[in-house]
């Protein structure tokens, strides 16, 4: 027994260690950039900290870009354990933004408590239904779903886009692509709770139950679950419209906490940075939760970064490029594996061979 | 005469598993030197190191009396190469493409096609292949490939080559052939390192043959000093060896599956199984033999639901299973042990918990109202591994690194404990070492004599006579022979069959 301990621990400590490790390399690296456009990187990074926890008011700053990541990254865990590499997540955010809009328009006139509550599932129905389409194709056609996703993210910015300009939703008199105000409004902290309760309940139910026992098996080995009679296909296209209903509900909480309507291209990047805090998070529900608070205080922190300092607020999405370079790479792994050259070799998490193919 | 290779004292770990240890090993130009012993006892790790794959921690390689040290790229320069298992061709591409891949004839960057089809021609005239050079490697049988991947070697400019049981594969008329190659090679001298399993071939084709246990050499023998007990014992280091044989072939009860004319035929139109029926009794072992890659794996995946047929019907227990699914089929009572056990049979990142109760976990006592209930679990699976006697535990709590036996049992004390009314059984002892292996015959054999009926698929002929009561031969798809008194039946009968040559074909050869 002394003997397995013994074996286990410099394995989780290298797995806790890897993303910190990966974090702090990439801290290291875009400080250069910072010294070779001619700032001082540890101010940057000072007038950042300040920006993101300094106040009251910065920190809850901090906690409104946290959400949306957090919930978008366990979408995309989820959607990883199948198989599934849901990079259309800002497709659905789009798709759900524009339906919170058109419940609006249509049937504004209900009770707020309603009309809330239909805003919510209308979006999470939205993305469920957006995620399921390169889904389909992958499992049933066997499509690629990253290209799939992809092109239907562009669609969908176009047709939001277009419908901010054109259609019933688009603001009244306004020559920009913007909608009209969505009347009901949810307090951050319901958000934030929300977001905190989706993270703690599918932890539980992964390790718990009989769906997220399914879940694990199918997620590790396809075969071995199928030829065990797990019904995979089935599973996977389920997973696929639950991650979809997550980018829904992180896209809810943006319209009717903090925009109170919604403009082309709100969804920027979203995608992207919520990989990172997944990556960063390495599917565990702790690493995520931190992993979505490290980059939402970027985000967070970028404004004083430019007030405070010659340093650009761009300069944030640098340090988050890096972040996701090096959270990709298994440095520990690859630096202080002992030199077999034998089946050591080539472990690495399903995650990241997936990454590495995608990219 | 000095010895063409020869290691000294090499030692690889892997972590604190010591794969090779003080290992000392020579081949001497135009001999067989045979490698056996039971998976794990070092074989692959040793002829990785000869071939470059791996770097040795300690000891020496000399070819031709100077030490040196390469990676694989440097192997094929000292005319080192290996056949592996599964050959390591592009099925889309001719045989000439293949042949020249790793060293195409080049003239200011455009290949010389014609020079090269001229010498690969020339290669496959004298090992007597019928196929042209442009022939795509697809349509060419496992013998055929076998050999294009020898001549690849020659064509590289080979005087050693490594077969990694060569013989697997191959019925016994096409392994008889191979050993004619080899013969024949040996003349102009040529050197083969010559793995397997098979004591019987071991001891026809090796000049010397040396057995490895636990990663050390056991002990080495010259040809014609030794039998097969010898060297069994070599390799398993215990006194009394044998393998357990199914000795009561009594009246089977009624029939649990039948399939009827079952067809199917694969994306590519190829029909891969052709009119297909049978039918598998109860307390009956049905052996289902033929080389590798007709058909075998297509059967098993309809009866258990892996693939649906395109015309026909199985049935199980009376009731038409022809369009169910797996999950229904295998609450029908089928068990199903995969021959892929690494890949289907078990789920090597997840624990023995999981692998244990994957496909019940719905059911009682390991979940209540959708909760699993993990104390209820382990205690089950605590009683079933002591039960099938599952030992040994892998890293980090997956089972990933348990031993081959231990996987094996693993997927058998799934499959068995769910009292199954089919049980079929694809490869089941391959890779095994003896005592698994007759671990593995035991459990089947206990299952017979439960009532529960066996569907025996396997490569290994003395498996296949020694277990079944009643065997199946087939070949391109379809079923070429029965044999129901195993007791009078041959390797050589079998093999004709194998082949293609049906028994009334044979009847009729025969007269004429």
């Amino acid at each position: 027994m002394r003997n397995q301990l013994s074996k286990l621990k410099p394995e989780k400590l290298g797995s806790i260690c890897d993303p910190i490790v990966a974090v702090f390399i990439a801290f290291v690296v875009s400080g250069l950039v910072v010294v070779i456009s001619g700032g001082n990187p540890l101010e940057a990074y000072a007038a950042i900290a300040k920006g993101a926890f300094g106040s009251a008011t910065s920190f809850r700053n901090t906690l409104r870009y946290t959400f949306p990541i957090l919930l978008l990254a366990l979408s995309f865990n989820l959607c990883d354990k199948c198989g599934y590499f849901n990079i259309g997540q800002e497709g659905q955010m789009y798709a759900s933004a524009l339906t919170i809009c058109w419940i609006q328009r249509l049937l504004g006139g209900l009770p707020q408590p309603l009309l809330v509550v239909l805003m919510i599932l209308g979006a999470m129905a939205a993305g469920g239904i957006v995620s399921l389409i390169p889904a389909a194709l992958k499992f049933l056609l066997n499509i690629n779903e990253v290209v799939v996703a992809i092109l239907l993210n562009n669609l969908l910015i176009s047709l939001s886009t277009y419908m901010l300009l054109y259609s019933g939703i688009a603001a009244p008199k306004s020559s920009v692509a913007k909608s009209l105000s969505i009347v009901p409004r949810l307090p951050l902290w319901a958000v934030l709770t929300a977001a905190v309760g989706v993270l703690a309940a599918y932890a539980l139910i992964l390790r718990s139950t009989v769906p997220g026992f399914r879940l694990r098996m199918i997620g590790m080995n396809p075969a071995f679950a199928r030829s065990n009679g797990l019904r995979t296909v089935k599973s996977m296209l389920i997973v696929a419209v639950l991650g979809g209903a997550l980018a829904g509900l992180a896209a809810s909480g943006e319209i009717l906490s903090v925009y109170h309507e919604t403009y082309s291209a709100y969804a920027d990047g979203m995608g992207f940075t919520s990989m990172t805090a997944a990556l960063i998070g390495r599917g565990n529900a702790v690493g995520m939760l931190l992993g979505s608070l490290l980059l939402g205080a970027l985000s967070g922190g970028a404004v004083n970064l430019s007030i405070s300092t010659d340093t650009p607020a761009e300069m944030v999405l640098v340090v988050r490029g890096f972040v996701m370079l090096f959270a990709t790479v298994s440095l520990l792994q690859y630096f202080f594996r002992p030199k077999t050259g034998g089946p050591g070799r080539r472990r690495q998490s399903r995650r990241e061979r997936t990454v590495r193919k995608e990219a | 005469m000095l010895p063409m290779i020869q290691m000294k004292g090499v030692t690889k770990r892997f972590g604190t598993l010591l794969a090779n240890d003080q290992i000392d090993f020579d081949l001497y130009p135009g001999e067989t030197h045979a490698l056996v012993g039971e998976n794990g006892a070092g074989k692959t790790t040793l002829m990785r190191i000869l071939y470059g794959q791996y770097t040795p921690d300690e000891g020496e390689i000399s070819i031709d009396g100077k030490p040196c040290s390469y990676r694989i790229a440097g192997a094929m320069k000292h005319g080192i190469a290996m056949v592996h298992q599964n050959f390591m061709q592009i099925e889309r591409m001719s045989i000439l493409e293949n042949i020249i891949m790793a060293a195409p004839p080049a003239k200011g960057g455009f290949i010389q096609y014609r020079r090269a089809e001229a010498e690969v021609k020339e290669l496959l005239d004298r090992f007597l292949l019928s196929a042209s050079p442009g022939t795509q490697i697809g349509a060419l049988c496992v013998g055929e490939r076998q050999k294009v991947e020898i001549i690849k070697a020659l064509y590289l400019g080979a005087r050693v080559l490594i077969l990694d049981e060569p013989t697997a594969v191959l019925t016994p008329q096409e392994t008889a052939e191979l050993f004619g190659i080899i013969a024949e090679l040996k003349k102009s001298g040529k050197s083969f390192i010559f793995i397997s399993h098979k004591l019987r071939e071991v001891m026809e084709v090796g000049d010397r043959i040396t057995v490895m246990r636990g990663g050390r050499i056991s002990q080495n023998f010259r040809r014609g000093e030794v039998d097969e007990t010898d060297i069994a014992r070599a390799m398993i280091g215990k006194k009394e060896i044998s393998l357990l044989k199914n000795t009561i072939h009594d009246k089977p009860g009624p029939a649990i599956c039948s399939a009827k004319n079952l067809w199917y035929v694969d994306g590519s139109g190829v029909a891969r199984l052709q009119d297909f029926s049978m039918d598998i009794h109860a307390g009956e072992i049905l052996g289902i033999g033929g080389v590798e890659g007709n058909g075998q794996t297509e059967l098993i995946d309809l009866l258990v639901g892996m693939k649906r047929a395109s015309s026909g019907q199985v049935s199980l227990d009376g009731q038409d299973i022809t369009r169910a699914d797996i999950r229904t089929r295998r609450e029908a009572g089928i068990g199903y042990v995969s021959e892929d056990r690494m890949n289907v049979g078990l789920c090597l990142d997840a624990d023995l918990n999981e692998n244990m109760i994957c496909g019940r976990e719905q059911a009682r006592p390991f979940s209540h109202r959708g909760l699993l209930r993990p104390s209820q679990i382990a205690a089950y699976v605590r009683e079933t591994a002591a039960h099938f006697d599952i030992r040994g535990v892998g890293e980090k709590g997956r089972i990933k690194g348990m031993s081959g036996g231990n996987l094996q049992k693993i997927v058998l004390a799934r499959e068995i404990s769910r009292g199954p009314k089919l049980l079929i059984a694809a490869q089941p002892t391959r890779g095994l070492d003896i005592g698994a292996i007759n671990f593995v015959r035991a459990r089947l054999l206990e299952e017979k004599k439960r009532g529960t009926a066996i569907l025996l698929v396997s490569a290994d002929m003395e498996e296949l006579m020694s277990l079944s009561d009643r065997i199946l031969i087939m070949c391109a798809g379809a079923c070429t022979g029965e044999v129901t008194d195993i007791a009078s039946a041959t390797e050589e009968m079998l093999g004709l069959m194998m082949g293609g040559i049906t028994n009334s074909a044979k009847k009729e050869a025969d007269h004429a």
